[in-house]
C-alpha cells in the first residue's frame, strides 16, 4: 500500500459511500463552474481544464462542486478521483502519476476516468504528466493551482492544444449576491432585503470566504494576512527574490491601483534598479493579485514600449491595503475603478474584445478603459461621484473624440441613467449587474 | 385615501354641505369651518346641493385642484389662528364629477378660532346642524381652555401628537401586510421647507447623518425622492419594476410638519440564520439610523420644550423568531402571542434626547421588542454601548 492511499481513500468518500457529496455546504455555483463541468462532460474532447486563480478565490470548492455534479450526472463513483496535493498528511508527498494510476474497485472501463487534482504543482512535473495523460487518452482531467505556481514552470507552451486555461477571479457582484440568496431567492430578492448590498460588496471585496461578513475591518485584516503573509510569501519564495521588497512593491502597486506604472520611481523607493522592479511586478502579476492594463495604441508595434497601469485584481485588496481610510474619496474612487475593471475583464472575454486605457501622450485627455471589438471602440470612464457633473461629461466626450470611440459610458456612483449627447451615464450597480448588456452585448 | 360622498345624508353637528356656488363666496365656507373648529370638528363638503338639510346631488367642481388651492388660501387668510394641521382639503371624485371635502380637527390649545371679517373677529360655534355666534360664557370658557398654563398646552400637544401617530399606525396596520413600521411625530409643527435639497440628501447619502453606507437603514442611494402634497417620500428604486412589487418596498415619508414614517417588509430584517429570524443587528440599526436621520432633520427646528413621540410596530409577525445576543448564547425566542406586535403607548423623547442621544432613543424602542420576545436588556447585542449610548458597527 502506497503512503498516500489512505489519504486518497479519505478524499474520495464516494468510493465507499456512493451517495456522499462533498460540497453540500456550498450549494451556490460560480459562473465558471458550469463551463468547467461542460468541458469535462464533453466526451469527444480530450483537452484538460487548467484552473488558475489566486489563493482563497474558491478553486477547491469549484472542483468539489464539479465532483458532486459529475456523480449526480451518473458518473460511476469509481471513475472519479479527486486529490488535493496540499493535504498536510502527505508527509512524503505524492506523485501525480501514482495517484492517477490508482484505480478504486468499481471503476467502469466503459466510461472515462475523471481526475480532479487540486494544488497540482505539488504533485511534481505536473505539465509533463498532464501532457502525457492527455495524449494517452481515457481521462477527463481538471487541475488547479494558484497562477504563479503553474506559470513558474513555463508550462504554457506544452499546454497548447492539450489544455484550456480558465482564470477564476474574485466574486462578481451577481455571484456575491447569489452566495447570500436563500433557496427560493433571486438575486433581485437579495438586493432588496437586508443592508445596501452594493456597499457591502465594495467594502468586503470578492473573496468568497468573506461575502457573509458583518465586519469589514476584520475582513481587511484577514485579507492583509492571507495575501501578504501567505500568498506572496509562498508563491514567490521559490523564485529567489527578496520577498520583503516584493511584498513592499505589492503594497505600493495596490495603494496606487489604477496609476500608470513608473519603475524608476518605484526603484528609487525600494532601492532597486528599474529592471528588477519590472521583473518583480511581472512576478506579482503572475500571482493574479495584480492585473496589468496596457495603454491603447493605434499600431501594434508601439505597444511594446508603451506605458501600462497596474490594478488590484480584486477591489477588496484596495480597501485592505489602503493607506487612507477606505471611506475616503480617493480610496473609494480606486475601489470603483478596480471593481469596474474586474467586470470588464469578464465582459471582454465573453465579447472577444481587447481591453486597454486611453491617454494622449501629453496627458491632456484620457479614458479609464477602452473595450475594442472587431467592429467597435467603447470608452468607459468611471467616477464615484453620485452626481453627473457636466464638466465630467464634456471631458469624457472630448477624450472620446480623440480616441475615435463609437460609444462612451460614464459609470458613476449615483442612481440616474441618462444619455447626454454621445455619453451614456450608467449607475455602477446597473453596470455590475449586467456588464455585457450595458456594453451592448446580449443582456443577462 | 378616497371617502364616500355623503349623498342622502343629513347635515348635523359634524357635517355640513355647501353648493359649488359657495366657492364664489368662500367666507360662507370659512364660517362653517370656524364653527366646527370651535365645536368638535367634522366635515364640510363643497359641491353638494342640499334640500331640507339633506345632500341630494353633486354639483361638480371644475378644475378641483385649483379650487382646492384657492379655498385653502382663503381659509388660512380668513381664520385666526391660521389653521395648519387642523384642516385638510381634498378633492373627492364621484360619478358626476369632483367635490371638495374639508376635514376639520380642532386643536384645543389654539381655541377659540375666529373668522376675520371687515377688520373684526367673529367667533362662531356649531350646534347641531347650525352655526351661531358664541355666547360670552362659551368664549370665556374657550379662552381659558386655550390660555391655560403652558404645561397643559404642552400636554395637549403631546396628546395630539400621540393621537396622530397612532392613527397613522392604525392605517398601516389595516393594510394587513407583513411589515415593520416606525413613526416619529413631533409635538410642534416644524414647517419644514421640503423644497430644500438638503432633505433629499439626508435620505440618499448615509454619510451626512452619520450612518453606514453598507448598513441597515432607510437611506436609499438608489431610491427616487418624490416631493408631493407636503410630503417628501423615498422608496426602493422602481426602474426595475418588473420584479418589484409595492408591498415589498422599503419606504420613508417625511411630512412638512416634521412627522417621519418608515416601513419595510419583515423580510428586510432577515439576514442570516433560520427562516423568519430577525437579525439582531438589523433590528438595532434600522431604528437607530432613522433617529440619526431625524436628528439632522430636526436640528435647529425643534423648540427646546417640545417632544417627539415614536412607535415601532410589527405587523403579522406571528411565527417570527429573535435570537438573544448577536450569536447563539441566549437562544431563540418565537413570537406567538398575537398577529401584530404593537404597543398601546408610544415612547416620548425630549428635543434634547433626539439631538444628543439619537442612538439611545432608537435603542429604547428596540428594548421593548426584546422584552416582547422574552429577553432581558443584557441579552441585547453588545454592539450598542450602553455607557456611551452609541451603536458601534464597523464599516
Amino acid at each position: 500500500m502506497l503512503d498516500f492511499a489512505p489519504i486518497l481513500e479519505d478524499q474520495n468518500p464516494w468510493w465507499r459511500e456512493p451517495a456522499y457529496r462533498s460540497a453540500r455546504r456550498y450549494p451556490v455555483r460560480r459562473d465558471l463552474q458550469a463551463t468547467v463541468l461542460r468541458q469535462i462532460l464533453r466526451r469527444n474532447d480530450r483537452r484538460a481544464v487548467v484552473l488558475l486563480g489566486p489563493r482563497q478565490v474558491g478553486k477547491t470548492v469549484l472542483l468539489r462542486q464539479t465532483a458532486d455534479d459529475l456523480l449526480d450526472a451518473g458518473l460511476p463513483p469509481g471513475n472519479l478521483t479527486y486529490f488535493d496535493f496540499s493535504d498536510e498528511r502527505l508527509t512524503a508527498g505524492a506523485a501525480l502519476r501514482e495517484v492517477a494510476e490508482t484505480k478504486p474497485a468499481g471503476c467502469d472501463p466503459e466510461e472515462p476516468r475523471v481526475l480532479l487534482f487540486d494544488e497540482v504543482r505539488l504533485g511534481g512535473q505536473w505539465d509533463r504528466w498532464l501532457k502525457q495523460a492527455v495524449d494517452a487518452g481515457g481521462y477527463r482531467i481538471a487541475v488547479s493551482d494558484s497562477a504563479a505556481s503553474l506559470l513558474r514552470d513555463g508550462a504554457r507552451e506544452s499546454g497548447q492544444g492539450r489544455w484550456d486555461e480558465h482564470r477564476l477571479e474574485g466574486l462578481s457582484f451577481r455571484e456575491f449576491l447569489r452566495l447570500q440568496a436563500g433557496p427560493e431567492e433571486s438575486v433581485e430578492d437579495v438586493l432588496r432585503r437586508g443592508p445596501n448590498q452594493l456597499e457591502r460588496y465594495l467594502s468586503l471585496g470578492g473573496f468568497p470566504e468573506h461575502a457573509g461578513s458583518d465586519d469589514p475591518p476584520e475582513v481587511r485584516r484577514r485579507l492583509r494576512g492571507d495575501v501578504a503573509e501567505r500568498a506572496i510569501l509562498r508563491d514567490l519564495l521559490a523564485f529567489g527574490v527578496e520577498v520583503q521588497r516584493v511584498k513592499d512593491l505589492f503594497v505600493y502597486l495596490v495603494q496606487d491601483s489604477g496609476a500608470e506604472f513608473n519603475s524608476e520611481a518605484r526603484g528609487s523607493d525600494l532601492k532597486a534598479d528599474a529592471r528588477t522592479i519590472r521583473e518583480w511586478a511581472r512576478l506579482l502579476a503572475e500571482t493574479f493579485l495584480i492585473v496589468r492594463l496596457d495603454r491603447h495604441v493605434q499600431r501594434a508595434a508601439a505597444s511594446l514600449r508603451s506605458p501600462y497601469k497596474h490594478y488590484a485584481a480584486d477591489h477588496g485588496l484596495v480597501a485592505a491595503f489602503a493607506a487612507a481610510s477606505p471611506l475616503s474619496e480617493r480610496v473609494r474612487a480606486q475601489i470603483f475603478e478596480a471593481v469596474v475593471f474586474r467586470h470588464l475583464r469578464e465582459a471582454a472575454a465573453s465579447l472577444g474584445a481587447g481591453l486597454s486605457y486611453f491617454r494622449q501622450s501629453k496627458g491632456e485627455s484620457e479614458i479609464d478603459f477602452v473595450l475594442q471589438t472587431s467592429g467597435a471602440v467603447i470608452g468607459v470612464e468611471v467616477t464615484c461621484s453620485t452626481r453627473i457633473r457636466p464638466e465630467k461629461v464634456d471631458k469624457a466626450r472630448r477624450a472620446g473624440e480623440a480616441l475615435g470611440a463609437n460609444r462612451l459610458l460614464l459609470i458613476h456612483g449615483g442612481s440616474v441613467e441618462e444619455e447626454t449627447g454621445a455619453v451614456k451615464a450608467v449607475p455602477l450597480r446597473s453596470f455590475l449587474l449586467d456588464p455585457v448588456g450595458v456594453l451592448g452585448g446580449a443582456p443577462r | 385615501m378616497s371617502h364616500t360622498i355623503p349623498l342622502g345624508k343629513k347635515e348635523g353637528h359634524r357635517l355640513e354641505f355647501k353648493s359649488a356656488a359657495a366657492l364664489k363666496a368662500p367666507e360662507t365656507i370659512a364660517r362653517g369651518v370656524v364653527a366646527m373648529l370651535n365645536a368638535d370638528g367634522g366635515e364640510v363638503w363643497v359641491g353638494l346641493r342640499e334640500e331640507n338639510e339633506r345632500a341630494v346631488a353633486v354639483e361638480p367642481i371644475g378644475e378641483p385642484d385649483q379650487a382646492k388651492r384657492r379655498l385653502l388660501d382663503h381659509l388660512i387668510d380668513a381664520i385666526e389662528p391660521a389653521p395648519s394641521k387642523e384642516i385638510e382639503v381634498e378633492p373627492e371624485a364621484s360619478e358626476d364629477g369632483f367635490v371638495l371635502r374639508i376635514a376639520t380637527q380642532p386643536s384645543l390649545s389654539r381655541r377659540p378660532y375666529a373668522l376675520l371679517k371687515g377688520g373684526g373677529r367673529q367667533f362662531l360655534i356649531r350646534v347641531g346642524p347650525r352655526s351661531r355666534p358664541m355666547t360670552r360664557e362659551e368664549l370665556q370658557e374657550s379662552f381659558s381652555e386655550g390660555s391655560s398654563t403652558s404645561q397643559s398646552r404642552d400636554e395637549q400637544a403631546l396628546e395630539e401628537a400621540k393621537s396622530r401617530l397612532l392613527k397613522a399606525r392604525e392605517q398601516a396596520q389595516q393594510a394587513g401586510d407583513q411589515r415593520f413600521w416606525l413613526g416619529l411625530e413631533p409635538t410642534a409643527d416644524l414647517t419644514l421647507d421640503l423644497q430644500d435639497r438638503k432633505y433629499e440628501a439626508y435620505l440618499q447619502d448615509p454619510g451626512i447623518t452619520g450612518n453606514r453606507r453598507s448598513g441597515w437603514s432607510f437611506i436609499m442611494p438608489f431610491g427616487r425622492p418624490c416631493l408631493k402634497k407636503d410630503r417628501l417620500s423615498i422608496e426602493d428604486e422602481r426602474r426595475d419594476s418588473l420584479f418589484i412589487t409595492p408591498k415589498r418596498d422599503r419606504h420613508l415619508i417625511l411630512s412638512r410638519h416634521g412627522s417621519l414614517v418608515v416601513s419595510a417588509p419583515l423580510e428586510a430584517l432577515f439576514w442570516k440564520g433560520e427562516a423568519s429570524e430577525i437579525w439582531p443587528l438589523a433590528l438595532l440599526e434600522f431604528p437607530i439610523s432613522t433617529f440619526r436621520i431625524c436628528r439632522e432633520i430636526y436640528k435647529n427646528k425643534l423648540p427646546t420644550n417640545s417632544r417627539v413621540v415614536a412607535d415601532l410596530s410589527f405587523f403579522r409577525v406571528r411565527g417570527w423568531k429573535l435570537r438573544g445576543g448577536r450569536f447563539t448564547l441566549a437562544g431563540v425566542s418565537l413570537f406567538e402571542d398575537s398577529d401584530d406586535l404593537v404597543w398601546e403607548k408610544p415612547l416620548v423623547f425630549s428635543a434634547e434626547e433626539i439631538e444628543n442621544e439619537p442612538d439611545r432613543c432608537g435603542y429604547r424602542l428596540v428594548e421593548r421588542v426584546y422584552e416582547a420576545f422574552g429577553f432581558r436588556r443584557e441579552q441585547m447585542p453588545a454592539e450598542f454601548d450602553v455607557k456611551s449610548g452609541r451603536l458601534i458597527l464597523p464599516e
